[in-house]
């Protein structure tokens, strides 16, 4: 059964007399124990499908379940259970994942706090969190005494205090230099694969894809492409790393090309199709082209 | 929730507070500075109360202010020494039939006794004054003896004996030992080691029913001249001792003399005087301090209950006993005086606690606003609301409640007073309303909070219809307040009205919530009329003036209510002094001149909450400003500018909240003046309201310069912000 189930998700913001389309249908599918990144520009939606899935943020339309919990229909106190069981986030600004006043022993307790867990055991878990970031040593600091990378490394330990089933990284590596990235990005999978929490980075670098299993583009509110990255034997018998891109199709059967296709083809308004055994191909509209072409020879 | 959930807040709360010392210093001053005042403010008026119900009892005449326990008859003398013993007696099981709270401001009983009225009989062979009648009534007072002495002659004794009677009849006449004041001995013609003879003076009420042949002559005999001992003339006025009292009609003068009779005679006068009964008096003197400790409400009751007891006094006019006593007018004059100042007060004292408590609502507002990043982030946490909520009452209680701890010590170490339960009371409503403001200002970011980066300030807000309904009825409410105020008046059995005298709050309000809703209006207007200028600032400043958050505009509001409640506090006072200074400084009690002060007081201190919001405006709005101004320096906004742009913003809204808070408090004068009894605090006289000029003048211009202060420090730190960091703040 999958994790997480987004189908024709909407979410309409009214700002002033304005009314955003933030998310326009947007479909995803996610399983459990994955380890994805979800790309896309600013104002592409990314961050509102992080408010939804993170339970900050209802949507205005369509369905968004994760881990069995319906987000369209929790009330305030579900909500609540949902955000301290179910996920955990990590932001991009390091100081806002951590409270500068709390230790970084402190700041992994907290929800287990918030959660009612006892002194001793929360203490152990905390340290065992800390062990697992590899930053255990650094439990009696506060942020402010923590580099870049390691007040995320304590993030990341926040954010899996209450064994949550799903994680929320919002560009997390955004404010870390490369080696800081790395060793982020190394942690996150480490998690991933120890605890099977499913993992998802949101972030607009089309390079984290390389970090991760999965590669989810969004464009527009929607997710347009997806990239599957495998590894697999090449002829001489060494590791390859396959990446294939794969177009998204929807419930309806809508397909959205990648950009680069349809600039390459000068794809416009409308393409020609031609269903064979195994594909569908697209062209583009050739009577149309040629007509084009016409005009501006007779211009000339 | 277990217990580690609910004391989860704590933990966080006393964290942000040793990170954030400043916000924690000012929320503690201002909590510790609002504690003291409401705190000391009803312990001076209980102190006030007190001093002068003291001197209205200590002013008052004896024969008022004193219990006395007086009748008719005849107590039989006691065995021994001392015959009259058995009279002081009986006057201790008197004492003991009163009321509690009687007993605790009486001191012991002075006993008195004294004949009917007798008339001075002219001896044979000597010749009657003409036109005159001499009266003697003898008196024994068991005080006698430590106020008066015997300036010439003896003290009487019973040495007298029985007397030849002057007209050859053949029974002897009991003979007393008198002693008189020179003045008395005078006015009725008698020197010392005279001997009169007096029979019962038929006009006596005690007399009339007494056949003739039963009335029998007395000899007395003038053996001292007394006269009051030092400190004592008083004493010796009251007891009538000390001068006769002369009535003259047309044709006749009648002279009405107290001779002083010994203790020991009381066996002689009880024989003397019989079958006429003598009159009895015990005279407990009420202490005016013991008087004041008392609450004079159960004290009024109880007195009530000594007169049902013992029964309305006869003044000896015939047999039984009766008490009399003006101490319960004396208490019901001063509790009527102690209403009208207390309604007065409470007017003031209403509208000051609506500023302070809005000064720290402005300080709960800033507060949510400095944690609304930590109230996001522990709500993303999983943090409920009322975990978030709990940790910002928390952190208000944790600074509050020593801050009002502080401050109630204070104001009792500083009215010299043991603890109460009011100011207590107070001082507990205030802690709790930091904590509960402080939560309350954090609700919309808590609730919003879970959709970081929201571009808030950008927005006008929008009312929401609860918000609507709920300003509706403010303003309803006021309105239907000041109607019934000028209707009713503010004074009610047994106190005042606490809705009619939050009137002048609810029309601030009323007014500070018209004022903000329509004071964008001009200031766009403004702008538009601006905008063709070269100068950008004018335009840019009162555009964003126009289009700042409620809370940005917040301590304006506070600056409003303030100066409309000085304005009243003066109009007030000038009112009162002017009636105070018609009438003797004598007829002015303690509550009259401590009023007075208390309303001059309260000027002050409206302008020192009215300072503080002044002061707190630009810290509330500073992170948006901050942003613009970082935006508009880089595009190349002189430091000139930034002040210029400081002053936009805050010079027109604090204009317009004094110009209105003077308006209305001048308004508000008119309105709850009919409503209060400012004659009672000027000994009855009346003064027509008369607008203060003075104190609003210079409460504004302290104003002004504070706003003026405020301002150049506003621009210089704006001009002094870090760009690059405001502009990656912004980013955010």
């Amino acid at each position: 059964m999958s994790q997480i189930v987004c189908d024709n998700l909407v979410k309409i913001y009214k700002v002033a007399d304005l009314e955003v389309v933030a998310l326009q249908g947007l479909d995803l599918v996610v399983d459990p124990g994955e380890l994805i990144a979800i790309v896309g520009a600013s104002g592409s939606g990314k961050s509102t499908l992080q408010n939804i899935l993170g339970g900050l943020d209802t949507p205005t339309a369509g369905k968004a379940d994760v881990a069995g919990f319906d987000l369209t229909s929790l009330n305030a106190r579900d909500r609540t259970f949902y955000r301290r069981r179910v996920v955990g986030f990590v932001w991009q600004q390091t100081a806002r994942n951590l409270f500068p006043y709390l230790t970084a022993g402190e700041n992994v307790a907290l929800p287990l706090v918030l959660d009612g867990m006892g002194g001793r055991d929360r203490r152990d878990y905390a340290h065992e969190l800390l062990e697992r970031v590899g930053l255990v040593d650094r439990a009696a600091h506060h942020p402010h005494e923590l580099s870049g990378g390691e007040q995320q490394r304590v993030a990341i330990a926040i954010a899996l205090a209450n064994r949550p089933k799903v994680l929320l990284a919002d560009e997390p590596t955004g404010e870390l230099d490369s080696e800081s990235a790395e060793d982020l990005f190394s942690t996150l999978r480490a998690v991933n694969e120890a605890l099977g929490v499913t993992v998802i980075v949101l972030t607009h670098d089309p390079l984290v894809s390389t970090q991760v299993n999965r590669t989810i583009a969004i464009r527009d509110g929607r997710t347009s492409t997806e990239t599957l990255r495998r590894a697999e034997l090449d002829e001489s018998g060494e590791h390859r790393i396959i990446a294939e891109e794969f177009a998204l199709l929807d419930r309806v059967g809508r397909l959205q090309l990648p950009r680069e296709y349809v600039e390459a083809l000068e794809l416009e308004r409308r393409v020609r199709l031609a269903l064979e055994r195994d594909h569908v191909g697209v062209w583009p509209d050739r009577a149309r082209q040629r007509r084009r072409d016409g005009e501006e020879a007779d211009g000339e | 929730m277990n217990i580690r959930t609910a004391l989860a807040p704590f933990a966080i709360a006393r964290r942000r507070l040793r990170s954030d010392p400043l916000f924690a210093a000012a929320l503690f001053a201002a909590t510790a500075a609002t504690a003291f005042l409401f705190a000391l403010v009803p312990q001076v008026f209980g102190r006030m109360a007190e001093s002068s119900l003291e001197e209205t009892v200590a002013g008052a005449n004896a024969l008022e202010r004193n219990v006395s326990i007086a009748g008719a008859g005849a107590i039989d003398a006691a065995q021994g020494e001392d015959p009259v013993a058995s009279v002081v007696v009986q006057g201790d099981e008197h004492e003991r039939r009163f009321p509690a709270r009687v007993q605790e401001v009486t001191g012991d009983g002075r006993a008195s006794v004294e004949t009917s009225r007798y008339t001075i009989l002219t001896p044979p062979g000597e010749a009657a004054i003409p036109g005159t009648t001499r009266y003697l009534t003898l008196r024994f007072l068991e005080d006698a003896d430590e106020h008066v002495k015997m300036v010439e002659g003896d003290a009487p004794t019973d040495a007298a004996g029985p007397v030849e009677p002057p007209l050859g009849d053949r029974t002897a006449v009991t003979g007393l030992e008198i002693a008189l004041s020179q003045t008395t001995a005078d006015q009725l013609s008698v020197e010392l080691g005279d001997r009169l003879f007096i029979g019962p003076a038929a006009d006596d009420p005690l007399v009339r029913n007494i056949p003739l042949t039963d009335r029998r002559l007395l000899a007395v005999d003038v053996v001292g001249i007394l006269g009051a001992r030092e400190g004592d003339d008083a004493w010796l006025r009251e007891s009538r001792l000390g001068r006769a009292a002369i009535r003259d009609t047309e044709t006749m003068r009648f002279i009405f003399g107290y001779g002083l009779v010994a203790g020991e005679e009381y066996n002689e006068l009880l024989a003397g005087v019989d079958p006429l009964p003598l009159r009895y008096e015990w005279r407990f003197l009420v202490d005016p301090e013991a008087v004041a400790a008392q609450d004079t409400g159960e004290l009024a009751s109880e007195v009530r209950q000594l007169e049902a007891a013992f029964g309305q006094t006869t003044f000896g006019q015939r047999l039984g006993l009766g008490v009399r006593t003006g101490l319960g007018r004396i208490l019901a004059r001063h509790e009527d005086d102690r209403q009208a100042a207390q309604a007065v007060l409470a007017v003031g004292g209403i509208a000051l606690l609506a500023v302070a408590l809005s000064v720290l609502g402005v300080l709960a507002a800033l507060a949510a606003d400095r944690r609304s990043e930590a109230i996001a982030l522990l709500r993303s946490r999983g943090g409920s609301l009322a975990q978030t909520l709990s940790v910002q009452a928390v952190e208000g209680l944790l600074v509050a409640v020593p801050a009002g701890a502080l401050g109630y010590a204070a104001a009792t170490l500083a009215a010299e007073r043991s603890p109460e339960l009011l100011p207590g009371l107070l001082v507990a409503g205030i802690v709790l309303a930091v904590g509960v403001l402080l939560a309350g200002a954090a609700v919309g970011t808590a609730r919003r909070a879970v959709v970081p980066g929201r571009p808030d300030e950008a927005l006008v807000p929008r009312l929401s219809p609860v918000r609507i309904a709920l300003e509706s009825l403010v303003v309803i409410a006021a309105l239907a307040g000041a109607y019934l105020l000028r209707r009713r008046g503010l004074s009610s059995e047994g106190g005042f009205d606490p809705y009619l005298a939050a009137v002048p709050v609810l029309v601030g309000l009323a007014a500070a919530i018209v004022a903000l809703r329509l004071y964008p209006l001009p200031l766009r207007a403004l702008a538009w009329a601006a905008a063709p200028r070269r100068d950008l600032v004018p335009a840019l400043g009162l555009r964003r003036l126009s289009r700042s958050p409620t809370l940005a505009v917040a301590p304006l509001l506070v600056v409003l209510l303030a100066t409309s409640v000085g304005v009243l506090a003066a109009t007030l006072a000038g009112t009162i002094s002017v009636a105070q200074d018609r009438v003797a400084a004598s007829d002015l009690t303690p509550l009259d001149t401590g009023t007075l002060d208390v309303f001059r007081v309260g000027i002050v201190v409206a302008g020192a909450y009215a300072t503080v919001a002044l002061a707190l405006a630009p810290v509330l709005s500073a992170r948006p400003r901050q942003r613009d101004l970082g935006y508009l320096r880089a595009l190349g906004l002189s430091r000139r500018d930034a002040l210029g742009l400081a002053a936009y913003e805050l010079v027109p809204p604090v204009a317009l909240a004094l110009v209105l808070g003077v308006v209305l408090g001048l308004t508000l004068g008119y309105l709850v003046e009919p409503g209060l009894d400012l004659a009672a605090l000027a000994a009855g006289e009346q003064a027509a309201l008369r607008p203060a000029v003075a104190a609003p003048i210079l409460l504004v211009a302290g104003l002004v310069l504070v706003t003026a202060a405020v301002t150049v420090l506003t621009g210089a730190a704006a001009a002094r912000v870090n760009l690059s960091r405001v502009l990656r703040m912004g980013e955010r």
